[in-house]
């Protein structure tokens, strides 16, 4: 039998999903262990071969992948423990990373909290001012020369970075993408000078327009490379030492993995790979679903996190606001509010509000018993018997249901004059209604109805909570995916190799023009497609299965949208169509008679992105159900609007494909519980997914 | 509405029982349910106007506004994006009712659209869409949308003319009128409002997208209404303004009842170099707020009035942040404050007189010295002293450049690189540097790359300017600036515009010092192109030779040669407390950083420095005990007929920021500086009372220019040498007495 591992490490839990020839898909859970991150791993692994009855060695021995998401990156970032970084910029530019677009005061801020002018603060930043050396060169917008590189005062000025003890230099001048020769020049420099120090070059990483975004980015990934260059070290001789010979891949940000040898030059890329492998998870499950059109959600213990998949792609940000700073590499798309069970319900002049503040793991809910006395979603959730105290976990974390009501008795029932339950399901009908609200400005913003939607739920609260945000978001079908509680892992280990590489070409057509192929010519698109091509197949190898796009935007305008560009050889009667078809996509995003051609049209920045599968074994489809299924038991669960009603209760592991339940009903899984509300029906399709109907239940569900 | 006080609309003062729903009881959960999805609405408005209009100025500089209102204009809610807007769209809703109710009516599926100035909007770049809401044949709300326009018609490109005489030649004039009836857009008007702009496809896409916006606005509250009936959500409408109403006035029954004052000055009209007064008397009395502009200058010739609406626009950008900073933001915020002025005054013009510049002129400076009085009554009120700030940057320069761009085609633009400007100080923190202006609450300013990339222009430098934000114990936020020489062009144009060149407006609180003015230099002829062929990039313009241009505030059209050079940096925030009670390792990161110069280290701060650049701290302390020393010869004009020694124990009845307290002594009420000594009786100016010292522009900083007709006056404690104020008035004015409790 040969093994594939996935694992996903998140701020309470280090998830690992295995998959195996035969098909099997399998979940572990081991606590993750912050002072050593990669020993949560290694628990994980035990745990795997446990559950399998072999000794670990056994399983190492047939593992045949192991492909890992991380979050040592961002935690590194969040919490400012990345390399000490000197920066290389160009003279009269040293304030870039200060200044950052006048979005220091609020950049990474919450909607509320925008208007408490006297709490806002600057973020601590990556690189300090006295680390950032001013270069005498410039070059202008056309890639010309200005000012030749002055290199006997690059010289001093990285004399005195090296002097300061930086372990990693980021160098990033005006326009360099445009023409990379001083930023490249300086890079041979530094080697020269320091062959062990780190160096990001900014026209290698992110060669895109705009000087704040590319310093940040390539800041970021100087700050973070020699963090995740001993980090995967460390893993990597972990997991050798076991014996495991055979890959390792690193999950990234964009849409796939790395090879665990490239991560550390990649390092930006990592920052939101926990959240993207859920996405890549979701497209990979749609794909076997054939399910193209897909609102991911995960909502966990502080944060509920959206994601979208149209016609099989996740959606992709250019930009991406990240630690109080940005990132501009492509990468899977996700908005988040503070939504989570921890989210705490309060009363202040008569009014109730839940979230965003949560009390987290630690004291966490109330009924965790570790002190917290805030009620929380779970403690609702408790109170309502949705959440059964006895089999959370799967009964290896006993909740205490007295110290839920209380907490929703004290905090809420008391102060509104409310009964308990019904308090307590007023605390669930907020926070549905709140991601409802955020699941409508998601798809709404990136141009989509949310009706054409399936929504997808996982993370431990996601498939609770599901049936009624998506319902009220106006969504028919939802799905619970089998690996609900280890997706994010599991993405991990469905997914390919990806790399994405771009160039701004910076072209345009003018004001009023005829045909585009006048002003823009092809000769120049042609040769950036060949040159970041010939990067991506160096990267991925020549099987890699690549796609173009070029980034068009009307001039003077602000939305750029990604076309697709046919993989040939361009030409002039090619460029006028990619206008006629820039045209009718941002029609489709920003509405009809919304194209402004007259303007002209610029053409920013081509871009490729590549993947070459990974091989893995698909999941097998299960044994049908052979007779009904049974109810472990009936209890009163507390529906808001409805009041208690007899609620089925099944369990994860009774059940088989054809099973099918009509609400209320509850499925209990040791690490979710999936919720079919009043009027409404699911069932198990082929591989293990709930598939839940909304659409019968939808005007009992409003309560009016 | 109170706050329409003295020329109120006809139709807000009619009479408007709420007959049209019945009021009821609407459980919480069901209330915040509906609460949120309005804000959700709110914002899915927002963006589906910046979705179609894809304008920097609607989606970089967020310079807009969405909400819901009310039957009368009421705000409900509202976007949290330029904050001015928000009161301007709630006027515009006013004035349609009062225009249109009667004749050509006020129906379902209509749209109203407006500019005029003396009807609701800013100034006329301004434009509003303005749909009402209808439930059952009865209008129970509004849904309205501002945004500013790249162009509408007038004298000179881009709305600003400074030679306007009148508000006729500023730009198209469009009082309230119906552009969509019945849900039918009128092509006719709409091609006759966009036909009068030089950017008439943009002005389209923006109106599209506030159509869109009102749309949105319009369905997602009739599904809301549908869902959960009228009378729910007219009563959480309702409660929710009800509701800040109660936590306003609560606020408002803890803080110090007395009348703080507050002044800033204008430096030119556009036409003559004068200067022009906007005062504020603001009177906090129980749960009450009274915003008196009655001593504010009469209106002026010139394109720098602002109009009512401007004025409320102002005063409430000042008051949000300040006072609601934990209140949703609605009319409930306005209804205890009450806006007085006089008709015909500089805040609030009467018809026809020119406001183009108004939103970045006077209006401006209603925010100002607003947020000032709101401060000092915050700074009075113990524990709320943390809202109070020190001035933010007091006055926006203009820089719209035209010409033939390095493609060959015409073009016109604005570079906003002033924009970048620094935030006031609070008593626990340095101001933010680089944070934009006050009321965008979230803006974002282009790259240098995406400007050269679209201007013919090379930058020199874009960084923080050194000595440009305010001194203090707390120092400003440092504003950016930059230089530019033109660059594959042979010749462009440039109208600049500003207030504050001469008159330090961003002024500090309790000693902190102004920032320094708004500053340009317009280097001709100069040896530029000689350096940049032998491969020099100069990046300062120290490094130039050239026949320095004389500027004024707002100077003729400059004409930019290929040998040119043009700098700015403009005003950033004002510091907080005695500037000698900096530590001396801060002020010598503020040298290290660049923030401050060593010149001011030493003057303003009283800090030596050594040679590797750390505080020298035994110098220090002799500097600043010399800087003291001549502090306590200054003169003071009164005394206090027997020293009155404050015992420990004497009854607190305020806070005079961080710096001092009001105590009562033997029934009465003086102001005692923290160092225990009694200055003044709280009942007469403490200025008069203080040792005060005339400063020449210099000793404020490098940065600070003084108009002839100013002075600038240091007040120090007579006992400890404290520095209590840095005040700036006009030669011929009394000392403003500018924190007067009652007591």
């Amino acid at each position: 039998m040969a093994y594939f591992i996935g694992t996903d490490i998140g701020g309470t839990f280090t998830d690992l999903t295995m998959l195996s020839d035969a098909g099997d898909v399998m979940i572990v859970k081991a606590p993750t262990t912050p002072e050593d991150r990669t020993r949560g791993v290694l628990d994980a692994l035990d745990l795997a071969a446990a559950a399998l009855g072999v000794p670990s060695a056994k399983l190492v021995a047939e593992l045949a992948y192991f492909a890992h998401g991380t979050t040592a990156a961002t935690n590194a970032f969040i919490e400012r423990k990345g390399a000490r970084t000197g920066l290389l910029t160009t003279q009269g530019f040293g304030d870039i990373l200060r200044i950052q677009r006048s979005m220091s005061s609020w950049a990474g801020m919450a909607v509320h909290e925008l208007s408490h002018f006297s709490a806002r603060s600057t973020p601590i930043p990556i690189v300090p001012r006295d680390l950032i050396e001013e270069i005498p060169e410039r070059i202008d917008f056309r890639g010309a020369v200005i000012a030749p590189l002055d290199e006997q005062a690059a010289r001093s000025g990285i004399e005195r970075l090296l002097a300061k003890g930086v372990e990693a230099i980021a160098i990033c001048l005006l326009w360099s993408f445009r023409n990379p020769a001083h930023e490249r020049r300086l890079a041979e420099i530094v080697r020269e000078m320091a062959p062990r120090v780190f160096v990001t070059v900014s026209s290698a990483l992110v060669p895109i327009l705009g000087e704040y975004e590319r310093t940040s980015t390539t800041a970021i990934n100087a700050y973070l490379g020699p963090v995740i260059n001993r980090y995967i070290n460390g893993l990597e001789s972990s997991i050798r030492g076991l014996g495991y010979r055979g890959p390792i891949s690193i999950m990234e940000s964009g849409g796939g993995v790395l090879p665990a040898s490239e991560a550390a030059f990649q390092a930006a890329n990592l920052l939101t790979s926990g959240p993207a492998g859920g996405v890549l998870a979701s497209q990979k499950l749609g794909e076997l679903l054939g399910m193209k059109n897909i609102l991911t959600t995960d909502m966990g213990g502080t944060s509920f996190d959206v994601g979208l998949i149209v016609n099989g792609q996740p959606l992709l940000e250019t930009v991406r606001e990240e630690g109080r700073f940005h990132v501009a590499l492509p990468s899977i798309k996700v908005t988040a509010i503070g939504s989570g069970g921890g989210s705490i319900a309060r009363v202040s002049n008569a009014h109730l509000t839940v979230g965003p503040e949560s009390a987290g793991s630690a004291p966490g809910p109330a009924c965790y018993g570790r002190g917290g006395t805030d009620a929380t979603i779970t403690d609702a959730d408790v109170v309502l018997g949705i959440i059964d105290p006895d089999y959370f976990l799967g009964g290896r974390m006993k909740l205490d249901p007295a110290l839920a009501a209380q907490a929703v008795r004290v905090n809420v029932a008391e102060p509104l004059g409310m009964d308990l339950h019904e308090a307590a399901a007023g605390i669930r009908e907020i926070a549905n209604n709140q991601m409802a609200d955020l699941l409508r400005r998601v798809t709404l913003r990136a141009g989509y109805d949310p009706r054409q939607f399936v929504l997808f739920a996982y993370g431990g609260a996601g498939p609770t909570h599901a049936y009624q945000y998506a319902s009220i978001a106006g969504i028919s079908r939802v799905v619970a995916p089998s690996t609900a509680s280890g997706h994010s892992a599991y993405g991990a280990v469905t997914a390919d190799r990806h790399r994405s590489y771009s160039f701004s070409v910076g072209l345009h057509a003018p004001a009023r023009f005829k045909r585009a192929s006048d002003h823009v010519d092809a000769k120049v698109l042609n040769d950036a497609f060949a040159l970041i091509e010939s990067q991506c197949r160096a990267a991925l190898g020549d099987g890699a299965e690549l796609r173009r796009f070029i980034d068009m935007r009307f001039r003077q305008q602000v939305h750029e949208i990604g076309v697709e560009v046919p993989l040939k050889t361009l030409t002039a009667a090619d460029i006028d169509e990619l206008v006629d078809r820039f045209e009718q996509q941002y029609e489709q995003i920003f509405g009809a008679n919304t194209a402004l051609r007259i303007s002209g049209v610029e053409f920013t920045i081509v871009r490729v992105g590549g993947i070459s599968p990974v091989h893995k074994p698909q999941p097998m489809r299960l044994a049908r159900a052979t007779g009904a299924c049974r109810p472990v038991a009936t209890r009163r669960v507390y529906f808001y609007g409805l009041g208690f009603h007899p609620t089925p209760v099944y369990r994860w592991d009774a059940i088989a494909p054809d099973h099918s339940f009509e609400g209320p009903a509850i499925i209990e899984r040791p690490d979710t519980t999936i919720v079919i509300g009043p009027g409404q029906r699911a069932e198990m399709e082929a591989y293990g997914n709930v598939i839940i109907d909304l659409r019968s239940g939808h005007d009992e569900q409003r309560g009016n | 509405m109170s706050s329409a006080a003295t020329e109120s609309v006809s139709a807000t003062g009619a009479a408007r029982e709420t007959s049209e729903y019945r009021r009821r009881e609407v459980d919480p959960v069901t209330f915040e349910v509906i609460r949120h999805r309005l804000l959700a609405i709110t914002d899915e408005q927002a963006a589906a106007l910046a979705a179609t209009s894809g304008s920097p100025l609607v989606n970089e500089a967020t310079d807009f506004n969405t909400g819901l209102y009310r039957s009368y204009g009421e705000v409900v809610t509202m976007g949290r994006t330029v904050i001015f807007h928000a009161a301007s769209a709630a006027e515009m809703v006013k004035y349609v009712i009062q225009d249109c109710a009667e004749d050509p009516g006020i129906n379902p599926g209509d749209v109203f659209i407006v500019n005029h100035p003396y009807k609701g909007a800013l100034h006329a770049p301004d434009f509003g869409l303005l749909a009402p809401i209808f439930f059952d044949g009865m209008r129970i709300g509004w849904t309205g949308v501002c945004a500013h326009q790249l162009d509408v018609g007038g004298m000179v490109h881009g709305g600003f003319a400074s030679h306007a005489e009148d508000v006729y030649q500023e730009g198209i004039l469009v009082p309230p009128v119906k552009i969509v009836e019945s849900g039918k857009l009128r092509t006719d008007v709409w091609s006759m409002i966009v036909g009068m702009s030089r950017l008439p496809t943009n002005m389209s896409l923006d109106f599209k997208g506030m159509l869109a916006a009102n749309h949105v606005g319009v369905r997602r509250l009739g599904e809301t209404i549908k869902q959960y009936g009228l009378d729910t959500v007219l009563t959480v409408m309702d409660e929710m303004i009800e509701l800040s109403e109660a936590r306003v006035r609560a606020r408002l029954r803890q803080l110090r009842d007395g009348r703080y004052r507050a002044q800033s000055f204008l430096d030119h009209d556009g036409k003559q170099n004068r200067l022009y007064r906007v005062h504020v008397t603001l009177t906090k009395r129980g749960e009450r707020l009274s915003f008196d502009y009655s001593e504010s200058s009469p209106q002026v010739s010139g394109f720098v009035n602002t109009t009512r609406t401007g004025l409320l626009a102002g005063t409430y950008a000042g008051l949000l942040p300040i006072l609601a900073y934990d209140i949703p933001w609605n009319e409930g915020v306005f209804r205890p404050v009450e806006v007085i002025a006089k008709p015909a005054s500089i805040v609030q013009a009467q018809f026809p007189a020119p406001v183009s510049q108004g939103p970045l002129g006077t209006m401006w400076l209603v925010e100002v010295v607003a947020t000032e009085a709101l401060s000092k009554l915050m700074a009075a009120s113990g524990e709320f002293m943390r809202e109070s700030q020190a001035s933010p940057k007091g006055g926006c320069d203009l820089f719209n450049v035209s010409g033939r761009n390095q493609y060959g085609e015409h073009f016109g633009g604005t570079l906003l690189d002033q924009t970048i400007a620094g935030g006031g100080a609070y008593q626990h923190r340095d101001g933010i540097s680089g944070q934009g202006h006050r009321h965008i609450t979230a803006g974002r300013m282009p790259n240098v790359e995406s400007m050269e990339l679209i201007m013919p222009v090379l930058y020199l430098y874009k960084k923080y300017i050194t000595d440009s934000a305010g001194p203090g114990r707390n120092r400003g936020g440092l504003s950016a600036g930059a230089a530019y020489v033109a660059h594959c062009t042979d010749h462009l144009r440039a109208l600049v515009a500003c207030h504050g060149y001469e008159s330090p407006n961003a002024r500090g609180l309790f000693g902190g010092y102004p920032s320094g003015c708004n500053r340009r230099r317009f280097l001709k002829e100069t040896n530029v192109r000689a350096l940049l062929e032998r491969g020099v990039m100069p990046h300062s313009l120290d490094q130039l030779r050239g026949r320095e241009a004389p500027l004024t505030a707002k100077p003729p059209m400059l004409e930019i040669e290929p040998d040119d050079v043009y700098e700015w940096g403009p005003q950033a925030g004002g510091g907080w407390g005695d500037p000698l009670e900096r530590e001396p390792e801060r002020v010598a990161e503020d040298v290290r950083s660049g923030a401050h110069s060593l010149a001011t280290a030493r003057s303003i701060h009283g800090v030596e420095l050594r040679a590797d650049g750390s505080a020298d701290l035994r110098a220090t302390d002799a500097l600043r005990r010399r800087i003291r020393a001549e502090r306590l010869r200054w003169p003071r004009k009164q005394r206090l007929a027997r020293e009155i020694h404050a015992p420990e124990n004497a009854e607190a009845i305020g806070t005079f920021g961080d710096v001092g307290t009001f105590v009562r002594i033997d029934g009465v009420a003086y102001l005692r500086c923290g160092c225990g000594f009694v200055i003044a009786p709280a009942s007469e100016n403490w200025k008069l009372y203080a040792c005060e010292s005339e400063a020449k522009a210099e000793e404020l900083g490098p940065r600070v220019a003084l108009h002839s007709d100013l002075i600038a006056t240091r007040y120090a404690c007579p006992a400890c040498a404290r520095l209590l104020d840095v005040e700036i008035r006009m030669r011929t004015d009394q000392p403003l007495f500018d924190i007067e409790i009652d007591s």
